[in-house]
């Protein structure tokens, strides 16, 4: 096995989210370690493992680091990706014996092995990790075994920063650990002062920041370290400069938000959370391969306040133009990033739950306005869903149009819309869609409920289709149909043909059938219609891919009018 | 749909899928606040990048490699120290290129910048490169890249901008323009090209046959107002007849009256009339900062996106 071009082409998969591909090269690699007598070199092991790890493939990622280990093949680092695909994977208990075992190999080696040095402290940070995440999980301060679980996670972060003050990263996990201790009423029982800590931390990272040495982590842990101090104008300053760093990608920025959100309990309630948690958001949402799943609750609240976001955020900003060195500035770009951000989040409000009853979805709809599907429809309302949602027809096995109970969490979730009229279907073999005509008292309402809503533009253009692929294409919908939480998807658009469809690839789940798919200037282009691991190639190209598959807006229109 | 091909213009530059990006992005963002951005990929509008750069220079440039703007920032570049171009070329050219490169040099106040420390009087300084805003060491670098890099496209000077690889400057890139505007299977074919990549845009456009047809064109930042480098353009080029047949649709310049490159003289739609009648449509936009040359300053301005806009006929 040439291993150099083992590593291209996999990281070639991995970037335009060929999932199920690179999991199927992997086990390539995995039969040739396992069945052959030959290793490959530690170097390429471990980035191979990386490269798993950036796209969140933890599963696969864990069966080469088992594969690794079972042959022998077990340098420190890789000893520590295969505990962190445990815990990514949700497997704690045999990760903590993992790491321990890397502790002990590392202890002994310390003095002479820098990897041993790094590693080891690597080890005793993911061994706090897992006690943070399971008092986390555990939701009950209450529990006996969560006060446990706080105290060993303190424990473990702190002996690591204590040992060596530069290892920030440790520092502020211990000072979230204690501050969340505290607002949890738990005695940690170690006599540490958090917010000294806090300041300590953000004062040496200011000192790295005013010599040019701060790194990403440094100005994430600096934005953590004003979030305890309550210092959040400062806090959002760190974290713009953060989401500039060319190194902070979907991961770390999915990281610095779970941490904010499930450690630090920040929401659309506190002052913090309404600062930062938007523009993280917002960052995140501009990364490839992302997803965030939102609870309609805090949709609302984000809605709500985005006025007072924006006046804030305007006083914020430093509008030199542009920030060009990585500074502690909340700059313009950021501040468009949110902007565009708030454009999509709004475009949720007109997404709908489709069921037989108000507590389960079974699709996903949108409205429009009828003229931008037929002019003659004028200015009146209509949902849009796939016909294996909503159909008359029998071969469907889908719900009847009397039968469909539709509401709009985001808008008024108490309020459920029945009585529909199918103004349109074509079949799932065909564009797979549905346009549902409102009842006149329906229409009446919604017109009253959708007063404000922007209503979204309908792109005339499909996205372009380069080598390789650059257009992204966002889905939102209601994840497994379920009645709380909101997802906004982020795909890369890998093709699509002139007459119908558009074809896109996803790191997460597939979008909900009958959801929309938006450019990225959110001018809404499809209807979300399925997903498979075996979608036929468009224009003509042989074979399958793995793809989801949304039906081009035009298309319907076109098809609606002829 | 439509497909825009970008031609860059002179220094070194990122490596092509960056530089693309660079300008899709410069697009692409509202920096202005006048709600324009064009997102060309969205909007269906394929592109390619035209790279030239590697023939003159031995490697990618790597700026703002830890920033976060993604601009093609030329006086960051010109900033550092190790980018002052060699000059000695100048030594060893014959008297015609002498007598053009002299010229051209004199029109850009060049040989007045004779060194890093040299501050001169403003009376001996042409009064527009007087009033560029940066320090004379850069300006004096910027100077020195376009005439290095107009000479030897220009004369189609043997270089060797690493070891081990010489090209024919103006031979290879002509083939590199051939190749990639060959490529464009579209409906509406559109060339913006920027700084040097309009004089070599309009080469090839006009003095090379195997050259295909465009739909239309964008310069930006052009020096092709330069008397120096019209006379080159003989006896293709006339003043009266200098548009170029291949140009199918609308040529398009845009220029900033700040903007150096352009040798101060920016409205080029005398110099290159079609049967004697002025065509070009001229667009002077007002660019900001101290370097006005940027592409990423030219492609935020309300006019040139209005225009390029209208060019892809969407």
């Amino acid at each position: 096995m040439d291993i150099n071009q083992f590593i291209t082409e996999l990281q070639d998969k991995l970037k335009e989210f060929e999932l199920n591909a690179a999991a199927l090269q992997c086990e390539t690699l995995i039969d040739f370690l396992l069945q052959g007598d030959q290793q490959i070199p530690v170097a390429k092991a471990e980035k191979i493992l990386q490269q798993l790890r950036n796209k969140r493939m933890f599963t696969t990622m864990k069966k080469v680091a088992e594969a690794y280990c079972t042959i022998g093949l077990t340098s420190f680092k890789i000893q520590k990706q295969y505990a962190q695909s445990m815990i990514d994977s949700g497997e704690y208990v045999p990760a903590v014996f993992v790491l321990k075992s890397l502790i002990a190999a590392t202890d002994n080696n310390q003095v002479t092995d820098l990897s041993a040095v790094t590693e080891n402290a690597e080890a005793r940070g993911l061994i706090g990790r897992i006690y943070k995440q399971l008092y986390v999980n555990a939701g009950n301060a209450a529990n006996p075994n969560c006060k446990q679980y706080i105290s060993l996670a303190v424990n473990a972060y702190y002996q690591v920063y204590a040992a060596d003050k530069t290892k920030t990263w440790h520092g502020i996990n211990t000072v979230a650990c204690l501050e969340r201790a505290k607002r949890d009423q738990i005695d940690s029982r170690l006599k540490i002062d958090s917010l000294k800590l806090a300041k300590d931390i953000l004062s040496d990272i200011q000192e790295l920041e005013d010599k040019k040495m701060a790194d990403a982590w440094d100005y994430a842990t600096a934005a953590e370290a004003c979030v305890a101090l309550n210092k959040p104008d400062e806090a959002i300053k760190w974290l713009s400069g953060y989401a500039r760093m060319p190194d902070c990608d979907a991961f770390e920025l999915a990281s610095t938000l779970r941490q904010l959100e499930e450690v630090w309990q920040l929401n659309m309630d506190d002052p913090a959370g309404i600062l930062l948690l938007p523009i993280l958001r917002a960052e995140l949402m501009k990364r490839l391969g992302s997803e965030i799943v939102l609870d309609i609750a805090e949709i609302k609240k984000q809605q709500a306040l985005e006025s007072v976001i924006d006046a804030k955020y305007s006083s914020l900003v430093e509008t030199k133009n542009p920030v060009k060195h990585l500074e502690k500035v909340f700059d313009n770009d950021s501040f468009k990033t949110y902007k565009w951000y708030m454009l999509g989040a709004a475009r949720a409000l007109a997404v709908a739950r489709i069921g037989l009853d108000s507590s389960k979805g079974f699709g996903t709809g949108f409205l429009l306005k009828g003229k931008d599907l037929k002019d003659d429809w004028g200015e009146e309302l209509v949902l849009i869903t796939n016909a294996h949602v909503v159909s008359n027809d029998p071969a469907e096995n889908a719900m009847r149009p009397e039968e469909a109970i539709v509401i709009f969490e985001a808008i008024d979730n108490t309020k459920e819309f029945r009585d529909f009229e199918i103004l349109f279907s074509s079949p799932s073999t065909e564009l797979d869609a549905t346009v549902l005509k409102f009842s006149k008292d329906s229409q009446v309402e919604l017109t009253e409920l959708t007063r404000g809503l922007k209503f979204y533009p309908v792109s005339k253009y499909l996205p372009a289709i380069e080598t390789p692929p650059t257009q992204k294409a966002y889905i939102i919908g209601h994840p497994f149909g379920g009645t709380l939480q909101i997802s906004f998807q982020d795909n890369l658009v890998i093709d699509h043909d002139k007459s119908s469809k558009i074809h896109y690839r996803t790191p997460t789940e597939g979008g909900n059938s009958g959801s929309p798919v938006f450019n990225q200037q959110w001018d809404l282009i499809g209807l979300h219609h399925a997903g498979s691991e075996e979608m036929p190639c468009l224009n003509g190209k042989p074979g399958t891919y793995e793809a989801n598959e949304g039906i081009w807006i035009q298309a319907i229109r076109k098809k609606i009018i002829s | 749909m439509p497909h825009i091909t970008f031609i860059h213009g002179i220094s070194n530059k990122p490596a092509e899928n960056k530089l693309k990006q660079i300008w899709l992005d410069a697009l692409a963002n509202d920096l202005l606040n006048n709600g324009d951005g064009l997102d060309l990929g969205a909007m269906g509008v394929t592109t390619s990048m035209i790279y030239w750069a590697d023939v003159l220079y031995a490697k990618p440039e790597e700026i703002l490699k830890e920033a976060v703007a993604n601009l093609e920032s030329t006086e960051e570049v010109a900033g550092k120290s190790e980018a002052d171009p060699d000059m000695s070329w100048r030594d060893t050219i014959t008297d015609e290129e002498k007598k053009m490169v002299d010229s051209l040099a004199a029109k850009l106040s060049f040989d007045l910048l004779v060194n890093d420390d040299y501050r001169p009087d403003e009376k001996d300084v042409a009064k527009t490169l007087e009033r560029i805003p940066l320090p004379w060491f850069i300006k004096r670098r910027i100077m020195k890249w376009l005439l290095k890099d107009v000479h030897h496209y220009l004369f189609n000077q043997e270089f060797s901008p690493a070891s081990g690889i010489t090209y024919k400057v103006q031979e290879e890139i002509r083939s590199r323009v051939l190749k990639k505007l060959n490529e464009v299977q579209s409906d509406r074919h559109i060339v913006v090209s920027h700084s040097m990549g309009t004089i070599i845009m309009y080469d090839c456009l006009k003095r090379v046959a195997e050259c295909p047809a465009i739909d239309g064109l964008m310069t930006v930042g052009s020096p092709l107002g330069i008397d120096e480098v019209q006379d080159k353009f003989a006896p293709e080029w006339t003043r009266a007849n200098g548009f170029p047949e291949k140009v199918k649709g609308p040529w398009i310049n845009v220029y900033d009256t700040l903007d150096p490159v352009t040798g101060f003289d920016g409205n080029i739609a005398n110099d290159y009339k079609r049967n004697g009648e002025e065509v070009i449509e001229v667009i002077n936009e007002q660019n900001w900062g101290s370097w006005r040359h940027n592409i990423t300053n030219y492609f935020s301005e309300p006019k040139l996106r209005a225009a390029l806009l209208n060019m892809l006929n969407l």
